[in-house]
């Protein structure tokens, strides 16, 4: 019988050490799909690796900053994030760099791991020092998305899918919102969120940079950035734009799906929003103008540097395993409705209009320069957005010149490059 | 003629300040189709919980509600015991100062969260309370209006009953539980109901304390997600709206005589 | 025996504690930290008057406590006239009127966030039912929270709209007061309602009014939620009040000792309208 007392013994010891090395990660994400995403991915996971356990904690997008600040000062860290890529880089260097992981889990090299990727997502994921500091989670392109029935009755077509395959000049495009404004008998033309980053787009099309290579303002020093400019106030002065998006923030869903414009200007994240609205809306391709980019954006999925081996490579195995395409990525992906961010992926979406958005912000992917992503990784750019929203509303609404508010904006420009201690 | 007049203007009047409730509640029950439509329908053309569902399930109404209870609940028993203490402590003691600290709960009787914002949120910082339901709650017992009701209402308890108790050999905790708390019970339903609607209704406080989305209130929960990057639609923005303000709309109905004759009462005016 | 202090005064330390630690801190470090530049993540540096120096530079500071002037010039007397309107109509004691004050009443008991919420809904420009109404009548729609006074006007319609039930108890209360043989008296004398109610029961109610008066302008003065969810002080500036300007500086820049100072300004006027409203009430 005494065996009896063995058999317990081991068993005891077995459970403990099951127990003890059944790691537990704890992950910060934003609430919503995201999170319902994490977790079909997780759950696939757990299947595999039955070693790990995890633990979802919702931070919201606005209040991110703080908690990771106070995270940091405190010491009180997870071992995983979701990051939204504005505040990425800046947490860069609290991230553990993945490359000696990606070949011991993926099987290929770092460098034909960020080939796979669009050049675009790539610039986002690595640091100055060549490391892989993030995985891409979602990943999204800004694009525009039409009325196909408005479109229809204006007999306009609309690239790529609409009996047109090149995009549209900007000139071309102005005249392309009067006629379907005009044919439906609409109260505006086009719907865009009042963002910093749909105004960078814009811009960047025409061919005016905010912050240039050096992170030099430039809209006070460049000669054709008021002319582009004012074009842009035009648009609402004309009604071809709404103005209570840009003046009251409005929601600009709401006139879309309303009916009352026939283009909204937003991307690849706004597909289930705008399923839900049952109407014939498609994806298109963003004009071309001096230069034809779109901006990207998403979220990543990063390690902390936690200090504990072990946690450390669990999470990165973990983090590389659900950012790789036809792993965890295509879980994540076909319950978020997000765009792939690797180059001739092809996922299986069960709705057909999924195709259409990859192939549509694919190509804007393809076609982007990286510039556009470094630009806006600088602080200065990130500090920058609300001022330059505020003062472009004020000039829409009426308020000041476009003249004082690029003044402003300078005063800003410099007032932060003071603070910060350069151009970063 | 005169009662004519009278009666049009009330009847004007009514719509007019009830047109924006209904037509909210009414709209929260629009689809997501119906509510972008135009022109806007007064009622439903076909009644839908779509909205309630995404407030209840992807809004996450429910985690706000218990907070939102929480926080009103513990603040409000709290309020009501710090204030009838201390109302009958600065009413019927004797102590230096008396007259100058009577004159200081006074005086301070217009400093609310949005006179110091920003000290307020330092401090509860210093305290560790920030993103704690207790940051909600301590900071927020302490109303200047309560307290100053209750010193008037203790005031008004006249001196006999507590010498009378005193000579028969009661101790001061005895006087105060016996005596003056079942006096009080006027007071502290008032002080209950009004800190309670006040703590549901709350804005300024949650808004500096709470940046983590799990502990937030029902009213800042409302306020975020108009503003939210994503796009809440209004129908679900309308349903929330309308959920919270069941419960003060409950409250008000069962005690309607206490807010409306509250002003009697000589304090309760901020 | 008198003795200097007597136990009752034990039960006022836990609410003076609070008092001292929520209320008077707060207060005192307004003043002490104006003094200093913090940005939250290094200790404070101290700045002498620069931050005073700053303020009296700052035009959007300035512009705020302009707002905040026509927001009361809009506001107050819409704030006085109808609860006091509605006052007269409901003041005696009938079912009828009871059920009329609480429909009234009820606004000041919502919560500001939904109720503001609901307004916003009402204000759309294109969808809003207000403007719809407006256009059916014939009129033009009116351009709620994308022009600067139609913004202000949307601000004032809705605190005007949330004070009433309280306005209007506090106007009730003085009426009920007034004894009924000065209406007799009067009538009686051959003046008619209107004069009636102008040339007699109005003058008796002059602590009433200042009452009404004082409280409706600190209200206003104070007003936070409302216009943070309605317009979020926009278009442009032009309803950005004082604690929201502060609350941006403070909690979206981070330039904590600079809001420091304006909070300065901003709780001496407070404090300024406080003493008139408590000069009207113990009259």
């Amino acid at each position: 019988m005494k065996w009896v007392k063995w058999v317990l013994l081991l068993a005891m010891l077995l459970s403990i050490s099951v127990m003890a090395s059944k790691i537990k990660l704890v992950v910060w994400c934003g609430g919503g799909t995201e999170r319902e995403g994490l977790e079909a991915a997780i759950a696939e996971y757990k299947k595999q690796n039955p070693d790990v356990d995890f633990e979802l904690v919702d931070v919201p997008y606005a209040q991110y900053e703080q908690k990771v600040r106070l995270g940091i000062m405190s010491g009180d860290l997870p071992d995983l994030v979701t990051i939204t890529y504005p505040y990425a880089p800046g947490y860069m260097q609290y991230m553990i760099d993945l490359r000696p992981y990606i070949q011991k889990y993926l099987g290929i090299t770092p460098e034909k791991y960020l080939d796979a990727m669009y050049d675009v997502a790539a610039v986002r994921i690595v640091d100055t020092n060549g490391e892989i500091r993030y995985v891409p989670l979602h990943f999204t392109m800004q694009c525009l998305w039409v009325n196909a029935d408005y479109f229809k009755k204006a007999q306009v077509p609309f690239p790529p899918f609409g009996g047109r395959s090149d995009p549209w000049t900007w000139e071309e495009f102005v005249e392309v919102l009067r006629k379907v404004k005009q044919a439906n008998n609409l109260p505006y033309a086009m719907s865009m969120q009042r963002t910093a980053e749909r105004l960078f787009n814009y811009l960047g099309i025409r061919g005016v940079k905010i912050l240039d290579e050096n992170l030099d303002f430039t809209l006070d020093k460049d000669p054709r950035a008021k002319k582009v400019l004012e074009e842009f106030v035009n648009l609402f002065k004309e009604n071809l734009m709404v103005p209570a998006e840009w003046i009251a923030a409005q929601d600009p869903n709401m006139a879309f799906t309303g009916g009352l414009t026939a283009v909204l200007w937003a991307g690849s994240w706004s597909t289930l929003d705008l399923l839900k609205a049952e109407k014939n809306f498609v994806p298109a391709y963003l004009p071309k103008d001096v230069e034809w980019l779109s901006c990207e954006g998403g979220r990543f999925f990063g390690a902390f540097k936690t200090g504990k081996k072990d946690r450390e490579e669990a999470a990165a195995k973990f983090a590389l395993w659900v950012g790789w395409k036809n792993l965890g990525y295509d879980i994540y992906l076909k319950k978020t409705y997000h765009m792939s961010a690797y180059e001739e992926h092809e996922v299986d979406y069960d709705r057909e209009i999924m195709k259409q958005v990859q192939a549509v912000c694919g190509r804007l992917a393809e076609v982007t320069p990286n510039w556009v992503v470094t630009v806006r990784n600088s602080t200065i750019y990130s500090r920058l957005q609300t001022p330059i929203v505020n003062q472009i509303s004020a000039v829409i609404a009426g308020q000041i010149s476009l003249d004082e508010a690029i003044k402003n904006l300078r005063k800003e420009y410099d007032k932060l490059v003071a603070e910060l201690g350069g151009k970063k | 003629m005169a009662k004519y007049i009278k009666w049009l203007f009330l009847i004007v009047m009514l719509f007019l300040y009830m047109l924006p409730v209904y037509y909210s509640i009414a709209s929260s029950f629009k689809s997501l189709k119906e509510i972008y439509s135009y022109p806007p329908t007064i009622f439903p053309k076909n009644p839908t919980l779509q909205g309630y569902r995404e407030a209840l399930q992807k809004q996450d109404m429910i985690t706000y509600l218990r907070n939102t209870l929480f926080v009103a609940s513990i603040a409000t028993v709290i309020t009501v015991l710090i204030c009838v203490m201390g109302g009958y402590g600065l009413a019927k003691g004797t102590f230096i100062g008396k007259l100058a600290l009577n004159r200081l709960v006074v005086l301070t009787l217009f400093v609310t969260a949005q006179v110091i914002m920003v000290p307020l949120f330092v401090i509860i910082r210093r305290l560790g309370l920030i993103n704690n339901l207790w940051g909600l709650i301590l900071p927020a017992v302490y109303t200047p209006t309560g307290m100053f009701t209750a010193i008037q209402y203790m005031k008004d308890i006249p001196d006999e009953f507590l010498e009378s108790a005193k000579i028969d050999g009661a101790s001061e905790w005895t006087i105060f539980w016996k005596i003056v708390f079942p006096l009080s019970k006027p007071l502290v339903a008032a002080l209950a109901i009004f800190s309670f609607t006040w703590r549901w209704n709350d804005f300024v406080l949650p808004l500096l304390v709470v940046n983590r989305r799990s502990l937030y209130t029902l009213q800042l929960a409302l306020a975020v997600i108009q503003g939210e990057y994503g796009g809440v639609p209004w129908n679900t923005i309308l349903a929330f709206s309308t959920m919270t303000i069941i419960p003060t709309l409950i409250i008000f109905l069962l005690f309607q005589r206490f807010f409306m004759r509250g002003i009697t009462a000589g304090g309760l005016k901020y | 025996m008198k003795r200097l202090i007597n136990s009752r005064f034990i039960f006022a330390i836990p609410a003076l504690v609070f008092l001292f630690i929520f209320v008077l801190l707060p207060i005192f470090s307004i003043f002490v930290m104006s003094f200093f530049s913090w940005d939250l993540l290094n200790p404070p540096k101290f700045a002498g008057w620069s931050n005073f120096a700053r303020l009296l530079e700052d035009k959007w500071f300035w512009n705020s406590i302009w707002v905040s002037i026509k927001l009361l010039i809009m506001t107050v007397p819409l704030c006085f006239f109808i609860p006091l309107a509605l006052a007269v109509c409901l003041y005696r004691e009938t079912t009828s009127s009871k059920i009329l004050r609480a429909f009234f009443y009820w606004p000041y008991m919502m919560p500001a966030v939904a109720g503001t919420t609901m307004f916003k809904w009402l204000l759309s420009y294109d969808l809003g039912l207000l403007n719809y109404i407006l256009k059916s009548l014939g009129f033009s729609p009116v351009a709620w929270l994308l022009k600067p006074t139609p913004a202000l006007f949307a601000i004032s319609l809705l605190r005007t709209w949330g004070m009433t039930g309280l306005l209007m108890m506090m106007f009730i209360t003085g009426l009920q007061s007034v004894p009924e043989e000065f209406h007799e008296a009067a009538r009686v004398d051959g003046a008619n309602r209107w004069q009636t109610f102008w040339y007699v029961t109005f003058p008796l109610l002059k602590n009433t009014n200042l009452l009404v008066l004082t409280t409706a302008i600190a209200h206003v003065f104070r007003d936070f939620a409302g216009v943070y969810v309605l317009t979020g002080g926009g278009p442009g500036y032009s309803t950005m009040v004082t604690p929201l300007y502060i609350y941006s500086t403070a909690f979206t820049q981070w330039r904590i000792g600079y809001a420091y100072a304006m909070s300065v300004v901003f709780l001496l006027i407070s404090f300024v309208i406080a003493v008139l409203t408590l000069r009207a009430r113990e009259r």
